[in-house]
């Protein structure tokens, strides 16, 4: 079993339904980037449904195991080797003071020189820029007061011609950030508010024009076979690069808190997510 | 006033996201939520050793200071209150930037064109006061011939520049307008004297981009 957005999916019904049971006897051979970082976050929102389970699995997979430890206790990327390439990763998103230079710069410069090995050349620095948008999003969107944001985690996934990124948190919403806008105020659900976003632009502050955040996320993407999917509330979307443009697919989901956004581009072949084994880091 | 951005804490060789532009602006916010900054202000944002920015840093300081000058010269009833420090208010304040590399001109162009917001980015400055700027952005024709006739006139009113250009066939309702817009845009500062308004510029010589 693949614990990749279709299980997540899967998952946010089945905690979205009100009842008390558990997950059990599944056994996963291995995650998506975006199915591992939203597990990291589910496990500490719903400790008596996925807890048991999740333990059992992070005791086979070191990936699982730092991306849980990194969203629950805001563990920080080893600093041995610092500055040499990896593949796999998380950090964690705590307060406004995120992204400090000593200690965020590494991260993105070992996830730049991970993307240009992979092929992307000067595309890796755009996709960085992304990156740091997004998570950038958590400190500015997922409080109520700017000031006291919710915690979050960054994990990139990246081989040969991918490069996967994926932001979590269990803040506020999409819907509810919008809505402190009067242009926003109308919006009823997270599918519409996800597509305000992606689509329109839309920011919670009232002045200064379009959110940046997705234009840099598009930025980047161009010219790539992208992915970006994104869950809040009780929506979700999908947009797939096709030749036809960006393509579009929203849709409800479970509801959830939060805002999870998963990136996903190829040099080649069909916008996917890819997999990499239970034991990637072990 | 000045503020050099790469002296700002947390200090940052680079302008990157909305939340290190409001650590950035923290003081100004401040300052703007109080009150405390006298009516026609110009700020000038220095982004000298800013090795590169990006839109949403852009939005959370120069543009987030032209927003607060641009709704004090606004329909005040439409303003939307202001739910935390860092959300813009009124404020009667104008803004340039300086130390600009020609990446981060373009990364400018590229936020305020497609905004239609005309900056003026100082290329010369003595003593707080811009000698020369360029206009990065987007402006009328209309009002950019107004804006060259203010800086190479000085104080001007509308009636002045009316008689200066008599060949234009431009009204003095419609210069009065085309100045008023200026003011709008924060390209020019505005004064009652007795019954007229005087306008002068910003800068004592402009060059266009």
């Amino acid at each position: 079993m693949q614990i990749n957005s279709a299980f997540i999916t899967d998952i946010r019904e089945f905690l979205s339904n009100e009842s008390d049971s558990q997950l059990e006897n599944l056994s996963p051979s291995g995650f998506s980037i975006g199915g591992i970082v939203q597990l990291a976050c589910l496990k500490s929102a719903y400790p008596e449904r996925l807890g048991a389970l999740l333990e059992s699995w992070r005791a086979s997979s070191k990936a699982l195991d730092d991306a849980i430890a990194t969203y629950e206790s805001g563990l920080l990327p080893s600093a041995s080797n610092m500055w040499a390439v990896r593949g796999l990763e998380f950090f964690p998103i705590r307060g406004r003071q995120w992204a400090d230079v000593k200690i965020y710069h590494p991260f993105a410069s070992r996830f730049c020189k991970a993307a240009k090995q992979a092929g992307f050349g000067a595309k890796a620095e755009a996709l960085s820029g992304a990156l740091g948008e997004m998570a950038d999003n958590v400190a500015q969107h997922s409080g109520p007061d700017p000031a006291c944001p919710a915690a979050g985690i960054i994990g990139y996934y990246i081989c040969d011609g991918h490069v996967a990124f994926s932001i979590a948190d269990l803040g506020r919403g999409a819907l509810h950030s919008l809505k402190e806008n009067p242009q926003w105020d109308y919006l009823q659900n997270s599918k519409d508010a996800l597509l305000a976003i992606t689509q329109q632009h839309a920011s919670r502050r009232p002045y200064g024009g379009d959110g940046e955040g997705f234009k840099e996320v598009f930025r980047s993407l161009a010219n790539l076979n992208g992915l970006i999917e994104l869950f809040s509330g009780d929506g979700r979307i999908r947009i797939a690069s096709t030749p036809a443009g960006r393509q579009a697919t929203p849709q409800f989901t479970g509801l959830l808190p939060g805002f999870q956004i998963t990136v996903n581009c190829s040099l080649a072949g069909e916008p996917a997510e890819r997999i990499f084994l239970l034991d990637y880091l072990t | 006033m000045r503020i050099k951005l790469h002296e700002c804490a947390p200090k940052s060789p680079t302008g990157l996201g909305a939340t290190l532009a409001e650590s950035h602006m923290a003081a100004i916010h401040k300052a703007v939520a109080a009150g405390t900054i006298p009516a026609g202000t110009l700020v000038i944002l220095d982004f000298e050793k800013m090795g590169a920015v990006n839109g949403s840093y852009i939005k959370g300081t120069a543009s987030w200071l032209l927003t607060c000058g641009q709704l004090s010269c606004g329909n005040t009833e439409n303003i939307v209150p202001p739910r935390h420090v860092a959300d813009p208010r009124p404020c009667d304040l104008f803004v340039c930037v300086t130390g600009l590399s020609p990446e981060l001109v373009t990364e400018f162009q590229e936020f305020l064109k497609p905004r239609l917001l005309p900056l003026l980015f100082a290329k010369k400055l003595a003593g707080g006061v811009v000698q020369e700027a360029l206009l990065l952005g987007h402006l009328d024709p209309a009002l950019r011939f107004t804006l060259n006739a203010v800086t190479e006139n000085g104080t001007s009113t509308a009636p002045q520049l009316h008689e200066m250009f008599p060949d234009q066939k431009i009204t003095v309702t419609a210069w009065n307008n085309r100045l008023n817009d200026l003011h709008s845009l924060r390209l020019v500062r505005r004064v009652r004297v007795g019954r007229s308004l005087e306008y002068s510029p910003l800068t004592k010589n402009i060059l266009w981009a």
